[in-house]
């Protein structure tokens, strides 16, 4: 009988356990700290508008990756004009209903897309009530006009700033924890 | 003409600084972490023994992605004991050779390899003078004794720790550029 070498969870007691770890105290003073973002209120983070049918909810800015957090709103049917990912996405639906015109997937709530450096394409939203997406990207995203023609780069910066321009045209107090 | 327009990254080289279209420049200033720069000199960052016969230069703490990076220094032939890796590691020989008892190349001056999480390998130089390559790993690296048992587990804050402690006994100044 091959002997069961999965051990993991080892304990289901609902106790702080002392783990043996012997850098606490440098954890404690140099690491950043995690940290908790309320995401289905306002209390930690505004919806910014971005354009007219949509908005941005910034959950997190990492300037050391260019990496940032954020949940999307289209607000009913619309279009996020085509755009070239020069690294990777992350996101996972959590209402209505969104697809690319490039692919032939819709996703729906719960579900699951992944992106990879390279790869351009059109966010649609047919669904009445549009679609809110969680998302966590790194690197700059390429925004082209209905042309074709390169129009903006969006990332860490943009959305720093993106969100610092609504807080303070609108008196809302800027959130350190978004700030890893 | 050279220099005026150029169409490519190669040909685009002119000897100055040039100003670069930045939209938002003012929340760059504000927020962008400022690149690092290491000489050589030990009170820059000092080599810390590790073992008898090898030593550590560190040259970058990443506490937000498990990342470090250092100079390793075995002094005359001998071992680094077998371990396993649970991320990425990029290396470049600095000085003599080294090679792993698992693989059947010889790393020496220049040039470059990489590991991936999983492999489990000993590190060993054969040069009566030893070796130094720069290393740059993420994420766990497990060492084993010679039974093949778990001696201890290291990462970036075991290589803090590593680097601050003997800063200390030595009364050699925390370098701050050591952390990003």
């Amino acid at each position: 009988m091959s002997e069961n070498k999965m051990k993991a969870p080892a304990s289901d007691t609902k106790e702080i356990v002392d783990v043996p770890w012997a850098y606490r105290d440098l954890v404690e003073r140099v690491s950043p700290g995690g940290r908790y973002i309320d995401m289905a209120s306002d209390v930690d983070s505004p919806w910014v508008p971005f354009g007219d049918g949509a908005a941005i909810k910034h959950l997190m800015f990492d300037v050391r990756t260019n990496t940032y957090s954020n949940i999307l709103w289209m607000k009913g049917p619309g279009t996020i004009g085509t755009h070239l990912h020069r690294g990777t996405v992350t996101m996972v639906a959590i209402e209505g209903s969104v697809r690319y015109l490039e692919y032939d997937w819709v996703a729906s709530p719960g579900g699951l897309i992944l992106e990879v450096p390279g790869e351009a394409h059109t966010l649609v939203t047919e669904h009445p009530e549009g679609c809110k997406l969680f998302g966590w990207m790194s690197g700059p995203i390429d925004f082209f006009d209905a042309e074709g023609v390169y129009a903006d780069t969006v990332d860490v910066w943009w959305m720093i700033t993106h969100y610092e321009t609504y807080c303070k045209e609108n008196g809302i107090p800027i959130n350190q924890k978004l700030y890893l | 003409m050279a220099g005026l327009g150029a169409k490519t990254a190669a040909e685009a080289g002119a000897f100055k600084i040039v100003s670069v279209p930045e939209a938002h420049k003012q929340i760059i200033d504000q927020y962008v972490r400022e690149g690092t720069y290491i000489g050589q000199s030990e009170e820059e960052s000092p080599w810390v023994p590790f073992g008898d016969n090898a030593a550590i230069r560190h040259l970058a703490f990443d506490v937000r992605n498990n990342v470090y990076a250092n100079v390793l220094w075995i002094k005359s032939a001998g071992v680094i004991g077998t371990h396993k890796h649970r991320g990425m590691v990029w290396a470049i020989g600095l000085e003599g050779t080294f090679r792993y008892l698992e693989y059947d190349w010889v790393c020496g001056p220049g040039d470059f390899i990489t590991e991936f999480p999983g492999h489990a390998h000993t590190l060993v130089t054969d040069e009566p003078d030893g070796m130094k390559a720069f290393f740059w790993m993420q994420g766990a690296n497990e060492f084993y004794d010679d039974e093949g048992n778990h001696v201890e587990t290291l990462d970036v804050w075991w290589f803090i720790n590593h680097y601050e402690s003997y800063c200390k006994e030595q009364g050699i100044p925390i370098n701050r550029q050591l952390y990003l």
